[in-house]
Parts: structure tokens; C-alpha cells; sequence
């Protein structure tokens, strides 16, 4: 056996992240399947809402697991807290996919087209940043000097939709119907809220990093 | 048979105190158990001990002429006394300094000529062991973060090197504790005490009282110590517990028991000032220098007080 691999425990976990991060993905997925749904008023976007709570219930599971995995000795003690940490980050991503769903299943905003067409925008835009954030973390075990420049890449993406938040919240508050714009705002930034958590766990993974720079 | 209790109440100290430099952060940290550190520590300073101990007998016993069994009961008691009071204030003591203070505080009190040179060479190492370690750990970890630049690394690879870094680096300063120290504790006995008994084994019998330091007592003070210094990256910590040993070694040869304490902080700022001298704690190096002075004067002081009332 090679002494510089992963124990048999660790490497367990590490299929569990793995599994956890799709799961996560799914969320994503589902939840600009919602908003092209809503857009083309093609099917009934809440089918993509029970698939959110579902792949969020199994990813729940999977966290659950990976918490008493790691509390039963895998990793160093030093990395547990950190790897529990970045997990819950990025379950806290799933959640929130859940809740962006359960709002428009609950009330129903009536986004026009182009609004729709930025709110997808922003959806996939955060579907990117996740897919280099799990990029980012599968690189943490194999070469960390990639981890930072794509944390980084993380930052503009969200950067990147903070700036179309903006302009989206602008044009919706142009409208004289307080009620609907307040459900229209509260939608968006529900929405917002994924790149940024998708950035907190980047900045976990950053701070893995840079506490074991040499 | 009772004059050995000073000399063994010193190897515990030794023991309790000087193994926290070896493996504190790994097990304050839960990167290695107690019982696995306090076994890898046992095994390798009783090693040490027997293999090299005796190198470092004849600058210690033969600093003057020849002493009564008194003079050597008050010696260690002075030393034992001085280790254990400056150990409450918190001060990186050094056994050899106070063995030296006290054997110098009953040779004077005695009026007996003492050996100049290895006076010199004794003091020259002490001054030399923080600067040696320093240069050390500033080499090595330099050398270390020029290799990890060249190689492709992820947190596996660098965690099982800390893992078995710290494993290999323990091993050696457990060594070198042994091989550099049992000859304060039993080094003055070899030389000066005829008891039939072989240079070999005297630095045996040493090396069991510093084990039973470790056993019983060493816990408390790997968790104080370790917890110190959590803000030392565990890589850095590996490279000073290195370098500390290497210094250690390299003093054996010369045949002069110096301070592992003092080692460990010379080689902390080695470390630190690879990032940058303004990463150098000043302060602990300070307190080496009041060190250098305060011991041997005090453990002289106790043990001149013990020869009087003797």
C-alpha cells in the first residue's frame, strides 16, 4: 500500500462527498429546469420542485453519513472540522435550491419573459460556479495550487450575478404593483443567495488551502 | 543508595518536561495518541541513552577533580531543586545548566580547581545550541519548501507526510534526548561514584528515570505545551522538532549534554524566519539568555545550601 494514500475509511468519505456534491448538482439542475418551465409554459414547474426536495432529502442522508464517518476517525482531527464544515456549506447550497422552489410553488411571482430569461441566466450561472466548486475540491486531494485560481473563478461568476441581481431588481421595482414586486424581489434574491453560498463554501476550501501552504 | 534519588527525581523532571518538546503539538493536536507518543518516546530515549549516552559523561563529571558522594548528593538535589522551581515559572529551563550551576557551586565551595576548558566548551555550546538550531531549521525548511514547490501535492499526500513526519521526526528527538541528556542525570555518578558499575549502564539506569517522567507525568505538559503553540503549522513543527534533534545529535558528539528547551525555541524561530524576521518571537529568545544566567546561578546557590547543611 502506498503510504502517502487514503486509509480505506477515507477513501469511503471521499465517494460519499462525491455522491453528496451530484446530489447537490441535481438541485441545480431542477431548479433552472423550473425556471424554463415557468418560461415556456411547458409542463408544470413544481415536477421540478418535488425533484429539489427529494435529491435534498437524499442529500441530507448522505451528510448525516459523512458527519459519523468522519466523527468515527477518518481524516485527520485537524481536517474533520474543515471537511464538516465545507459540507455543510455545501448542503446549505441544496437547501436553498428547496427554498426557491417552495417559494415560487407558494406564490407564484409573474416574472415577464426577460426577467425569466435573467433569472435563468442566474441559475445557470450558479450551476457553473458550482460545477468548478466541486472541481475545486476534487483538486484539494489532487494538486492545490488549481484550488485557488478556481475559487477565484468562483468569485467573478458571483460577482458576475450580484451585477444582474441588480439590474433585474432595478427593472422589477419600475413596475407600479408594490405587492407583486415585493414577491418578485424576495424571489430574486432567494435565488441570488446560491452563488453566494456556493462562494462561502469556495472560501472553506480556500482556507484548507492556504493553512497548509508551505 | 539514597544519594541516586536527586539524580533520578531529575531524569523524572527531565522526562515530564523535555519529551512535550518532542511530540506536544501531535498529541495536543490528535495527530498521535498519548500512549503511542509515550511508548515511540520510551523505546528511543533508553536507546539513545545506551548507545550514546556516555559520550557526554566526562564533560560533566570530570568538570572538577574528584568529589564525595555529599558533594554529588547535593549537586543533584541543587539541580533537581533549580530544574523544578523554574519549571513553576514557566521558563525554558535547562537541566545541563543547572547540573553545571550546581556542580560549579560545590567546587567553589570546596575550593577546588576547576577545569577551565571544559568550562569554556560547556558555556560555548550552550550559547551555540538556539544559534545552531536556528540555522538548522531555517536550512531545512527552506530546503523543504523549495521540494514542495517542485512536486504536484494534494491534502492526502500532505497530511500522511505530517503523519509520518511527525512519527519519524519524534523518534529521532526521543533518540537524541536520550543520546544528548542522561548525562545530567547519571553522568556525575558514572564518573565520580564507584559503584562497579559500567558507563553502559549508569546511562541505562538514566534512561529509565527519564521514562518514567514520560509515563507518569508528561501528558499534562504535551497537552500545555502543544497548546501554546497550535498556531505553528503542523509542517513547521515537524521541521523544529527535526532540527532540535540534529542539534542535539551533533552536541553529543562533541560530548556536551545541552538544552533541549532551548534547542526547540532556537529552532521555532528558525522556522518563522523563513516567513520573515518580523515572525520571530524575540521575547523567547530573551528568556533563553536570562536563562543562561539565572539557572546555574540558582541551582549553585541550592546546592552550595545543601552541601552546607550536609
Amino acid at each position: 500500500m502506498n503510504i502517502f494514500s487514503s486509509g480505506k475509511m477515507e477513501k469511503e468519505v471521499k465517494v460519499m462527498i462525491q455522491n453528496h456534491f451530484n446530489l447537490v448538482s441535481d438541485c441545480l439542475e431542477n431548479t433552472i429546469k423550473m425556471l424554463v418551465a415557468i418560461k415556456e409554459k411547458k409542463g408544470n414547474p413544481t415536477d421540478s420542485t418535488f425533484i429539489i426536495h427529494k435529491k435534498e432529502k437524499e442529500a441530507d442522508i448522505i451528510r448525516r453519513e459523512i458527519l459519523k464517518k468522519i466523527e468515527t476517525g477518518a481524516f485527520m482531527p485537524s481536517m474533520r472540522s474543515e471537511l464538516l464544515n465545507l459540507i455543510e456549506r455545501v448542503d446549505s447550497v441544496a437547501n436553498k435550491c428547496e427554498c426557491v422552489g417552495d417559494y415560487y410553488s407558494l406564490f407564484r411571482p409573474d416574472f415577464s419573459d426577460n426577467e425569466l430569461s435573467q433569472l435563468i441566466e442566474i441559475a445557470e450561472m450558479s450551476k457553473e460556479a458550482f460545477r468548478v466548486l466541486h472541481e475545486a475540491y476534487n483538486d484539494l486531494f489532487d494538486d492545490f495550487s488549481l484550488v485557488i485560481p478556481l475559487c477565484q473563478k468562483i468569485e467573478y461568476l458571483e460577482e458576475k450575478i450580484d451585477r444582474i441581481e441588480w439590474k433585474l431588481q432595478t427593472e422589477v421595482f419600475k413596475d407600479k404593483d408594490i405587492a407583486m414586486n415585493i414577491l418578485k424581489k424576495d424571489f430574486i434574491m432567494s435565488l441570488c443567495n446560491i452563488s453566494d453560498r456556493i462562494e462561502d463554501a469556495s472560501d472553506m476550501l480556500e482556507v484548507m488551502v492556504v493553512r497548509r501552504k508551505i | 543508595m539514597f544519594r541516586i534519588i536527586p539524580g533520578a527525581l531529575l531524569g523524572w523532571g527531565l522526562g515530564a518536561n523535555d519529551t512535550s518538546n518532542i511530540f506536544g503539538t501531535a498529541v495536543s493536536n490528535n495527530i498521535i495518541k498519548f500512549t503511542h507518543a509515550a511508548i515511540i518516546t520510551s523505546v528511543f530515549v533508553l536507546i539513545g541513552s545506551y548507545l550514546e549516552g556516555p559520550k557526554t559523561f566526562d564533560t560533566i563529571g570530570n568538570l572538577f577533580g574528584q568529589l564525595t558522594k555529599n558533594d554529588i548528593f547535593a549537586i543533584a538535589l541543587g539541580a533537581a531543586l533549580a530544574v523544578a522551581f523554574f519549571t513553576y515559572l514557566s521558563l525554558p529551563i535547562s537541566t545541563s545548566q543547572a547540573v553545571v550551576g550546581s556542580i560549579l557551586g560545590v567546587g567553589f565551595i570546596n575550593g577546588q580547581q576547576l577545569d577551565p576548558y571544559r568550562l569554556i566548551k560547556i558555556v560555548l555550546c550552550w550559547i551555540t545550541t538556539p544559534i545552531g538550531a536556528f540555522i538548522i531549521a531555517f536550512i531545512l525548511y527552506t530546503l523543504l519548501e523549495w521540494v514542495f514547490t517542485k512536486i504536484k501535492y494534494g491534502i492526502t499526500f500532505y497530511n500522511n507526510f505530517i503523519k509520518i513526519g511527525i512519527i519519524i521526526s519524534g523518534i529521532f528527538g526521543a533518540y537524541a534526548l536520550g543520546a544528548n541528556n542522561v548525562g545530567n542525570i547519571t553522568g556525575i555518578y558514572a564518573v565520580q561514584m564507584d559503584m562497579g558499575l559500567s558507563p553502559k549502564l549508569w546511562a541505562l539506569i538514566g534512561g529509565v528515570s527519564i521514562t518514567i517522567g514520560v509515563i507518569t507525568y508528561s501528558k499534562k505538559v504535551m497537552v500545555t505545551v502543544g497548546k501554546k503553540i497550535t498556531q505553528m503549522v503542523p509542517l513547521m513543527t515537524l521541521v523544529a522538532v527535526m532540527a532540535e534533534s540534529i542539534t542535539m545529535i551533533i552536541y553529543t558528539q562533541i560530548g556536551v549534554p545541552v538544552s533541549t528547551s532551548q534547542a526547540i525555541v532556537g529552532a521555532v524561530a528558525g522556522v518563522g524566519a523563513v516567513k520573515g524576521f518580523s515572525n520571530v518571537n524575540f521575547k523567547s529568545l530573551g528568556r533563553i539568555g536570562i536563562g543562561w544566567i539565572m539557572t546555574p546561578i540558582s541551582a549553585g546557590i541550592v546546592s552550595i545550601l545543601v552541601k552546607v547543611i550536609l
